[in-house]
């Protein structure tokens, strides 16, 4: 049923929504009086559901509806709200979320909603009583079925529908939500033409009933269809027409004022129904099929009327108000007199052209002779003032942009009315001018967005806009105030919004065209080092014909003038080079926010019900890194957010007793430290004992006792990540660090990162992350071996040591050497790789120290060249593979280096030497060695030359 | 003008049924592929032997910015009556289906064009050493047999790691 193109776009977006919205309830929850992050909360709510409904996914936009039916409730309401309330609204997001992943999974909503929906509706019953009585009272209940009923273009019903919403059905008073709900129902049959006709007919649902407006709005909009297609109708034929309904109207304007005199209802009524009569009778005519509609609804009504007062109950001319406010508002170049005292509401010039083809009718005028004004009219009419007297000031912010909305897209699905509608006439609206402009400007892109789905369906979309025009007359109440931020939040169902939206400036890319770019600026790079050649083999030139030729001065001078030249525009071209490669590397970039945002709910759900209490403070959170990184640092930072709290962080009551402040603070960190990004987490827990890490170490017999005897205590910090001792049971139980952190760690060191551990007992546990701001750089340290360079990960190299070639020995046909009375394995890199070296004079050659995970291993090469920022590039797969490569770079001169992996390296090493036993555990004995704490290796790392005899 | 449009048509009709191959020599064997799939020439480029890859890998090249994988097309197809291997070899950079690689050759001769009637599926008598599943067709040309070969099914993966693997042993 849902248009599977869309889904993508909806799927990003409702996450990004339902993100939002995590937050705001997070927030909710601390300041549970709040009104204005419930509006926030009804505003993602209300964006999901537009958009679910645009794509046509009726579980999620039916759930999204009941919860802001829930929400509507609550923001009425004051006071703080219940816990339970919050816990509910959570939940709720939650399934929308897990709504929104089946479709990403299985392109349909399968997650129940069943029980939450009655949870829902529990609330809902709870909470309404007063709503049951007073809101939907306020309401008449008809227009949410009028609309619906519309936009399933029943005509018979909707007179009746609003007959008896006139006459004060109490059924429909009784079941407002019942209403809304069919409305719900009805909604995904509409699929497409409700993006822009519910969010609007929606508010009208819940908001105000009460004006039956709303359905004869909706007849409007698609008469100016209808009018666009008359286009090249006589001219004079409509001028007449509209001097009929000018006529006709101000008659009936007079005679509701007259209704209200109540002198004589009924034939005021006779009148007015006279009049409708002319006016439907011309509207058929002229064949405005949605304006007759109109008529008719409002002649049913006033003969309703009639019958009212004919019973003797006293009539007013509440009822006919919308309907004249309707019509002016509908017919902006008419200037009705009288009209603005009418207007019960302002509107908003519709967006419909004025331009309908004449009509050469005149039918006679109408009088009316009928009682009027029943009892129930006048409270209508009172419920109907009363409705949008509160509309005003209390929806300003978020009725009213939601209202907005509809009215963005029925402007901009009829734009080109927009555009050839001349100034709202005084309509009796103070506001349209304001309203007019504002819709102006976005009314153009919405309309690429409505018309792009509804295109097939021209006549649908036509349906929708019809709905959609109900919101504009409360939009126009509300959206004085709100119309800076109802443009900012435009409906975001459409994608093609998104680039126009001034609040969020946004727009999605594939990654894949970024890399694109990010190619072609790279060969843009070589062609500047090109150019630069050519400017020096220019110099070249000029310097020969000087030297071997006859030219003289004048001719030698333009050869000269033109090598500056070239020059000149050489460096100019490198200037902007530069600029659009770190441009484009910035595209990648994203703050973290992104990801420190996940986190608060973390925090929160860990808190509940533990007798702590945790503040999380994040800060530097527009620090910005690569999207890669991000992604991938998720999942070990709520690992360590996880050991923080439930490990480190001391219950309430302990704090207490510590003399600490009761709330215990976690802080996230990010900061830039030269190319790097630094994460830190913080915690004012109780810390981590490097004795208790001790005695467990010794007691799991992990390490030998003398090494751990000489460990400083941040080495022993660095313990908590070794594998075996993450799981130890003893660490846990007292410190509480350690578990998991291996994987944690492992992950880091995928991102080149590396991670290291303070703490001080009792005061603070602090976790240091540093991660390379892009995936795609690292910081290497270039070796040569024979005629070939390498590049060694930084972030594997322990330390550099320059020996004699007398220090290595042999063990099991293994090269060694002996480094603090450890026995180091050696790898001779020009042996491995057949690459033919002439070993130096002095006998000297360098070491570099490599480990990663659980090996380590030195290895052997002739010079080294220093450190450098070099760029990953993949080497193709058949040669990666297996390999004891990880990649490769271009250095500064063009050449090629690889990038060694000292995994594979090392593997590739057993394999090479038909693998000994003893060999092999010569490798596997270097495990536990804990003497380079891993945490500690990082690019700052000084090298030690260590010169033997 | 009406002379000009039969050359219209001729062109049309030549593109319908013409291949446009480039061709090109290892030692005597002349061989031709798609001319659509051939990226670029190149010659005197610096190629980085990647260590311990099979033998057939000659190395990597920086092919503006991009590194891409060369691959002796002599060794790869293991073309018997291996003489010396040209000093100056030809790379022929190819886009196989996505993927760029360099393939080193002998030399490249030139465009031929030749009516898809006339190539013939790949004999089975084995041509110099050529296994006959490398052949997408022969072709007879003035100089002699002309082989299309299936460069999709010459860097196909799993055979790749096979080959990689029996080297290692």
């Amino acid at each position: 049923m849902y248009d599977p193109s869309l889904l993508q776009d909806f799927i990003t977006e409702s996450e990004e929504h339902l993100e939002e919205m995590e937050n705001y309830l997070l927030r909710l929850e601390g300041d549970t009086g709040n009104r204005e992050i419930l509006n926030d909360i009804f505003r993602c709510i209300h964006t999901i559901k537009g958009a679910a409904e645009f794509v046509g996914l009726e579980k999620i936009s039916d759930f999204a509806h009941r919860l802001e039916n829930l929400l509507d409730i609550l923001r009425q309401g004051s006071g703080q709200l219940q816990t339970q309330i919050i816990d509910l609204l959570i939940a709720a997001r939650d399934r929308l979320l897990k709504l929104v992943n089946d479709l990403e999974v299985h392109n349909e909503e399968q997650t129940e909603i069943k029980d939450l929906l009655e949870r829902v509706d529990d609330w809902i019953g709870q909470l309404d009583p007063e709503a049951a009585e007073t809101v939907p009272e306020a309401k008449a209940a008809e227009p949410p079925d009028v609309s619906t009923d519309f936009l399933d273009e029943e005509e018979p019903e909707i007179a009746d529908l609003t007959a008896q919403g006139t006459s004060e059905d109490p059924d429909l008073q009784e079941t407002t939500a019942e209403g809304e709900a069919v409305a719900g129902d009805d909604r995904p049959s509409n699929g497409q033409q409700l993006p822009t006709g519910k969010p609007s007919a929606m508010s009208a649902d819940h908001r105000q009933p009460e004006d039956d407006p709303p359905a004869f709005d909706g007849t409007i909009p698609d008469l100016a269809g209808e009018e666009f297609d008359d286009e090249d109708n006589d001219r004079e034929l409509f001028e007449i027409f509209l001097q009929l309904i000018k006529e006709r109207v101000e008659e009936i304007i007079a005679e509701s004022d007259e209704l209200d005199d109540g002198s004589d209802p009924v034939a005021s009524c006779d009148r007015t129904a006279e009049s409708l009569r002319v006016l439907q009778s011309s509207a058929n005519y002229m064949g405005y099929e949605k304006l007759w509609q109109f008529f008719s609804v409002w002649l049913a009504a006033v003969n309703d009327c009639r019958e009212r007062a004919l019973g003797g109950a006293a009539v007013s001319s509440g009822s006919m108000r919308p309907f004249i406010t309707r019509v002016v508002a509908h017919f902006p170049r008419i200037h009705f007199d009288g009209a603005a005292a009418t207007a019960v509401s302002p509107e908003p010039p519709d967006s419909q052209p004025p331009q309908p083809p004449p009509d050469p009718t005149d039918p006679a005028a109408a009088d009316g002779d009928d009682p009027a004004a029943t009892g129930s009219d006048q409270m209508l009419a009172e419920k109907l003032e009363n409705a949008f007297d509160l509309f005003e000031p209390t929806a300003a912010s978020d009725q009213g942009v939601s209202l907005f909305e509809g009215v963005l897209n029925t402007a901009g699905s009829g734009e080109q009315t927009l555009q050839t509608q001349s100034p709202p006439s005084d309509t009796g609206n103070e506001q349209l001018p304001a309203a007019d402009m504002q819709i102006d400007a976005p009314a153009a892109s919405a309309t690429t967005a409505v018309s792009a789905p509804a295109d097939e369906a021209d006549d649908d979309s036509e349906e929708g806009l019809a709905d959609a025009q109900p919101g504009e007359t409360e939009a126009a109440a509300g959206e004085k105030e709100a119309i800076d931020e109802s443009v900012e939040l435009q409906p975001e169902a459409e994608p093609d919004l998104q680039q126009i939206k001034p609040g969020r400036k946004n727009m999605r890319v594939d990654t894949e065209k970024i890399d694109a770019l990010m190619n072609q600026v790279g060969e843009l790079v070589v062609s500047r080092s090109w150019f630069s050649q050519l400017v020096s083999e220019m110099r070249g030139l000029h310097q020969e014909l000087k030297e071997t030729t006859s030219l003289d001065q004048r001719e030698l001078k333009q050869v000269k003038g033109l090598a500056m030249k070239i020059n000149e525009a050489t460096s100019v071209l490198g200037r902007v080079v530069n600029d659009l490669q770190d441009g484009v590397m910035k595209i990648r970039m994203l703050p973290i926010s992104q990801l420190f945002n996940r986190y608060p709910r973390l925090v929160r759900d860990l808190v509940r019900n533990t007798g702590k209490n945790v503040r999380l403070e994040i800060k530097g959170e527009s620090t910005e890194l690569d999207k890669m990184i991000i992604e991938q640092m998720s999942d070990p930072l709520i690992h360590i957010i996880r050991n923080a709290v439930d490990h480190g962080i001391e219950t309430v009551a302990d704090r207490k007793r510590l003399g600490k402040p009761e709330e215990g603070t976690l802080q996230l960190v990010a900061y830039h430290e030269s190319n790097h990004v630094v994460i830190e987490i913080v915690d004012d827990g109780r810390g981590i004992d490097p004795e208790l890490i001790r005695a467990a170490a010794i007691r799991r017999d992990f390490i030998p006792r003398e090494d751990l005897e000489r460990m400083a205590p941040k080495e022993l910090m660095g313990l908590i990540m070794k594998p075996g001792f993450s799981t130890a049971r003893e660490v846990t139980h007292t410190s509480g660090r350690g578990v998991g952190m291996d994987v944690v760690k492992k992950n880091i060191e995928k991102l080149n990162g590396t991670i290291e551990v303070d703490s001080k007992i009792g005061v603070e546990t602090r976790l240091r992350i540093k991660i390379p701001l892009t995936l795609a750089i690292i910081s290497a340290l270039l070796v040569n071996v024979g005629a070939k360079s390498f590049a060694i990960p930084l972030t594997s190299v322990e330390e550099t040591l320059r020996i004699h070639r007398d220090q290595i020995s042999t063990v099991e046909g293994f090269e060694v050497i002996e480094l603090r009375n450890r026995t180091l394995p050696l790898l001779q890199l020009s042996a491995m790789f057949d690459i033919e070296t002439t070993p130096s004079p002095d006998q000297r050659a360098y070491v570099v120290i490599v480990s990663t995970g659980m090996r380590r291993v030195g290895l052997l090469v002739d010079t080294l060249i220093g450190q450098e920022e070099v760029v990953i590039k993949p080497l193709a797969d058949y040669i990666q593979e297996d390999s004891a490569f990880s990649g490769a770079t271009i250095l500064g001169d063009g050449k090629i280096s690889l990038i060694l992996d000292v995994d594979g390296l090392v593997n590739l090493s057993v394999r090479k030497h038909t693998m000994s036993r003893a060999g092999s555990l010569l490798f596997e004995a270097v495990e536990p060695d804990p003497e380079p704490n891993p945490d500690q290796t990082g690019p700052d790392r000084p090298t030690t030359e260590m010169t033997m005899q | 003008m009406e002379q000009l449009q039969s050359t219209e048509q001729d062109i049309l009709a030549e593109k319908a049924n013409l291949m446009q191959l480039v061709g090109f020599f290892i030692g005597q064997e002349q061989f031709g592929v798609d001319i659509l799939m051939v990226q670029e020439i190149i010659r005197k480029v610096p190629i980085t032997s990647i260590p311990d890859a099979p033998e057939f890998i000659e190395g990597v090249i920086n092919l503006r910015g991009n590194i891409i994988p060369v691959i002796d097309l002599r060794q790869r197809l293991n073309i018997m009556g291996i003489r010396e291997r040209k000093n100056d070899p030809w790379i022929l950079v190819l886009n196989v289906a996505g993927r760029v690689t360099g393939f080193l050759v002998d030399s490249v001769s030139e465009v031929l064009k030749i009516p898809n009637s006339a190539v013939m599926p790949p004999p089975d008598i084995v041509v110099e050493g050529l296994k006959s599943q490398y052949i997408m067709g022969v072709c007879k040309i003035d100089k002699g047999l002309l082989i299309l070969l299936d460069f999709n099914r010459i860097l196909e993966q799993e055979e790749i790691k096979k080959l990689k693997e029996i080297e290692r042993n």
